[in-house]
């Protein structure tokens, strides 16, 4: 396969995730106060699967989807309103989340092989970390609320549960996709 | 169908050019978050009134419009009734005390994040997917000057438009082809969800790679290089409605300014 043809391919694998990204934010679980949505879930396997260069890429894709109006946020939402309103900063963490996912993967992948419990890590450093660490300030800088513990509690912890069982889910479909097609694993990335 | 936001018609609105319409769409909300006052918010307030009577959309299409975000409003607006002290004390028990700070601040987010939808909407609303791609790749052309392939990026953004509906479409077959075999999202133990949920999306992962891997093929097989110049099939070109526009969305930015300096 030639080098023209390899990356033509990952920029359509790319535009085609931030499709699916779109696409994500129409199905939720119900679970607790809170539902899952898919869009985080995707924003984690993009990094497990397409690596720190088209992972981020394919997010930015979506952003850009995003900001000239399509309705595919969570909820139905769109526009550069939802983009930079309060909840905001998690959308934008979302392609640095891919980045470090992507890096801290393939890190893993260099030192042997890649197993379950090492993704659950890779996904808790480089995604729940860095999602809600860029999310939550914005969401309380944009809306004048204070930095305290009460404010934190209010606008956070109610969203653990589901981020959690996100981390495991991308984990066990990504080692899934692993075993199934070597050209996911990012052992096989340039 | 998730994309089928526009809504056509005759309006001047509609016919205004697309790039001129972002470019509005994102100077308005840098105006939203640069003024503090309900005094300036009033005067930004003519815009998505004088839009929407002009444009001819319906008030469900408004209220479809705000209502992902209305949740967020009330949310934002109790956690400052709850968080935000200062001023006078407007009502007090044992375990609580309103101050009109929180009332002022919660209105205050919540007028703002209203009026960012509602105008951010009028752009949707008014101008085609399609229309607003082309639009938003030719603003990015500045940014080849400095190594960023907007020829890429465009592409990329037109194939992920094209294929929402399919992979759409692809999802909701394989959820349910997996529902006929036990699987549920809604139903059963968390990790039974959870399973479910895995078993739906592995195969959309196989088939997106297996789509990436043909739609490669093709292009290139119809001579497609993003390192060469290409023509454009679409095109549309600047009236003077624009240029009126563009005066009064300069009238607008003065006004505030001004406002601005008074204070």
């Amino acid at each position: 396969m030639t080098q023209q043809n390899t990356s033509l391919r990952q920029l359509i694998l790319a535009a085609l995730f931030a499709a699916l990204l779109a696409v994500a934010g129409q199905f939720s679980i119900p679970v607790g106060p809170a539902p899952i949505t898919l869009q985080t879930l995707i924003v984690l396997l993009s990094g497990l699967l397409l690596g720190p260069r088209y992972g981020p890429l394919s997010i930015i894709v979506f952003i850009a989807l995003a900001g000239i109006g399509l309705p595919i946020l969570s909820g139905g939402s769109g526009g550069v309103g939802t983009l930079f309103g309060p909840t905001g900063g998690f959308i934008f963490s979302w392609p640095i989340a891919s980045f470090a996912i992507g890096m801290l993967v393939r890190w893993v992948a260099k030192r042997g092989e890649v197993k379950f419990w090492h993704l659950i890590g890779v996904n808790l450093l480089g995604g729940s970390i860095i999602i809600f660490g860029i999310g939550v300030p914005w969401l309380l800088i944009s809306t004048g609320l204070p930095f305290t513990m009460n404010s934190l509690t209010k606008t956070w912890f109610i969203f653990i549960p589901g981020d959690l069982a996100k981390v495991l889910l991308s984990a066990l479909i990504a080692i899934s996709l692993y075993r199934v097609d070597r050209r996911f694993h990012p052992a096989e990335k340039k | 169908m998730i994309i089928g936001q526009f809504i056509p018609g005759q309006s001047w609105l509609h016919c205004l050019h697309p790039k001129g319409k972002l470019i509005f769409v994102f100077i308005y909300t840098f105006l939203l978050f640069w003024m503090q006052d309900l005094t300036a918010y009033a005067v930004l307030a003519i815009v998505p009134i004088v839009g929407y009577l002009a444009s001819g959309v319906s008030i469900q299409q408004v209220y479809r419009s705000v209502r992902p975000v209305f949740l967020l409003a009330i949310i934002l607006f109790l956690l400052h009734l709850l968080l935000t002290k200062g001023g006078r004390v407007v009502w007090e028990t044992s375990i609580y005390t309103l101050y009109s700070a929180g009332l002022e601040q919660g209105t205050k987010v919540v007028v703002r994040l209203l009026l960012l939808v509602l105008t951010a909407s009028l752009l949707t609303l008014t101008t085609s997917t399609l229309a607003l791609t082309d639009a938003f790749s030719g603003l990015l052309k500045p940014l080849e000057r400095v190594g960023v392939p907007i020829n890429s990026f465009a592409m990329m953004m037109s194939i992920a438009l094209r294929f929402i509906p399919v992979i759409g479409e692809e999802m909701q077959r394989i959820r349910q082809a997996q529902m006929i075999r036990g699987a549920s999202l809604q139903y059963g133990t968390l990790r039974h969800r959870l399973r479910s949920l895995q078993s739906m999306l592995i195969p959309i992962f196989l088939s997106i790679f297996r789509r990436a891997d043909e739609l490669a093929f093709a292009m290139e097989a119809k001579c497609y290089n993003s390192e060469h110049p290409r023509t454009q099939w679409r095109r549309q070109s600047f009236t003077q409605l624009d240029l009126w526009f563009a005066i009064l969305t300069s009238l607008l930015i003065l006004s505030l300014c001004l406002m601005r300096w008074w204070h």
